[in-house]
């Protein structure tokens, strides 16, 4: 299977992605290697705990707003809801969260680093 | 294609720069800044401005907002600028009302929508040419809008008459418009297109619940966003905007801007985006100017030429309110719309 059929598979809009970057396929590819290392460099949960959350939500926002522009509709849904949990200063629900959603993450990254080889 | 037209990208995310420029890179061009303070460098040591700025609300050093107030402070105010941003608090779209920001982008961004805002905001309509089934389902859409507003001012004890003049005084002044100024591109579709857009300039207020109708005007308008009042302009061309259909896109375009910047001034001072100059566009502008002219003039008994003439000379002491060239045609159609009054007056009785 190739990534665009896996990341299909994980429930990733791949269609729309590429539609948005006006069907340049091979941009969406490149895009989806920067949103890896964007999400490999997120914070550890630890962040969650710390009484400081401002760099931990300046990095939730930025996840979001690209996982948002590449149509990773799992990782969009998930970091809005975290986002919305951590400026509401529930960071403990906002980690629950991150939690449910770090198995799909990781299977993306994997798709996405897969294809890197 | 308008690739003699700059659109500055300014965002910290990289995956976002390239998807926008992705997206508007085959019909402008396209120049990236990735912070703040390499876009104030940029804009600081470059006379060559660019045509329109996407600006990101949220990044780290200096922000969006830091942006727009280096540009006030160096007196870069003739500038359209897009907000963008993936949270659209009421905070944020009342600071960004405050510095005269020309439309709020909300992330993830659609590239229909975003590019045919900067084809608005630039003044760039569609250019192709209307076909028959393009001039067929806007004549459709028009005339099922036209029912449904017409319903509603009725409903409200309002006459339609006004903006029924308005239109055909757009018409008359275009079609003079085009004649001397050798079609310009204008041919008798597009003349009729555009001034049915004029009809619609205030159809926002039919959005407006009727407990929140206050006089919104350039002075108030702060606290009545505070207020969560939205315009009838900003709602107007919301409703207008909701037909995607690509045969009606060149009448929507035109109408939606007239909707949002009817209330607009030259030099300004208007509402909701105070944008000035030559971004005030053409027809909207003469609908501005169609609308007031009508106000002043259907309420004369004979509409002669000299009460035409006394209106025209009210109106162009406000120099500010629409361009030289905009306000030059009226005088110019003065016997063919004195004429228009007799026939519809007559008419009326």
């Amino acid at each position: 299977m190739d990534l665009f059929e896996e990341l299909r598979e994980i429930g990733v809009d791949v269609d729309d992605g590429i539609d948005r970057v006006m069907g340049n396929a091979g941009l969406y590819r490149r895009m989806l290697v920067k949103l890896c290392e964007m999400l490999k460099n997120l914070p550890a949960e630890s962040a969650f705990d710390e009484d400081d959350i401002s760099v931990l939500i300046e990095k939730i926002h930025a996840v979001k707003g690209s996982t948002g522009n590449l149509s990773v509709t799992p990782l969009y849904i998930a970091y809005m809801e975290i986002l919305t949990l951590l400026r509401e200063n529930k960071p403990k629900r906002a980690k629950a969260v991150f939690e449910d959603i770090l198995p799909v993450q990781n299977k993306i990254i994997a798709c996405i680093e897969k294809c890197m080889q | 294609m308008h690739k003699d037209k700059t659109v500055l990208i300014i965002d910290d995310s990289d995956a976002d720069r390239m998807m926008l420029n992705a997206m508007l890179c085959g019909e402008f061009e396209v120049i990236e800044k990735c912070g703040g303070y390499t876009a104030v460098d940029f804009l600081r040591e470059n006379s060559d401005k660019p045509d329109l700025i996407l600006l990101d609300i949220s990044m780290p050093g200096m922000d969006g907002f830091g942006v727009i107030q280096f540009m006030k402070e160096a007196q870069i105010n003739d500038l359209p600028v897009f907000l963008m941003t993936s949270e659209a608090t009421r905070d944020n779209v009342e600071k960004a009302l405050q510095y005269g920001v020309a439309e709020f982008i909300k992330k993830p961004i659609e590239k229909e929508d975003i590019i045919n805002k900067i084809r608005q905001q630039l003044g760039i309509f569609s250019e192709h040419k209307l076909t028959n089934v393009d001039i067929r389902e806007t004549y459709r859409y028009i005339s099922e809008l036209e029912t449904v507003y017409k319903r509603y001012l009725i409903n409200f004890g309002q006459d339609y008459g006004h903006y029924t003049r308005v239109a055909d005084l757009m018409k008359i002044m275009l079609s003079n418009y085009a004649a001397a100024a050798g079609n310009q591109g204008l041919d008798r579709e597009h003349i009729q297109i555009i001034s049915k857009a004029g009809f619609f300039y205030d159809i926002g207020n039919m959005i407006v619940p009727p407990k929140n109708v206050i006089v919104v005007n350039a002075q108030n308008m702060q606290s009545a966003i505070r207020d969560g009042y939205k315009n009838h302009t900003i709602l107007g061309a919301e409703l207008v905007g909701m037909n995607h259909a690509e045969s009606c896109r060149y009448f929507v375009d035109i109408c939606r801007d007239i909707c949002m910047h009817h209330h607009e001034r030259y030099d300004g001072t208007g509402f909701p985006h105070k944008i000035k100059g030559e971004r005030n566009l053409f027809y909207t502008q003469l609908c501005r100017l169609a609308g007031r002219f009508d106000s002043a003039f259907s309420g004369y008994r004979e509409h002669s030429q000299q009460e035409m003439e006394s209106v025209l000379a009210k109106l162009g002491r406000d120099e500010g309110d629409v361009s030289r060239e905009v306000f030059g045609i009226l005088p110019e159609c003065g016997p063919e719309i004195c004429g228009y009054y007799h026939t519809i007056y007559e008419t009326t009785g």
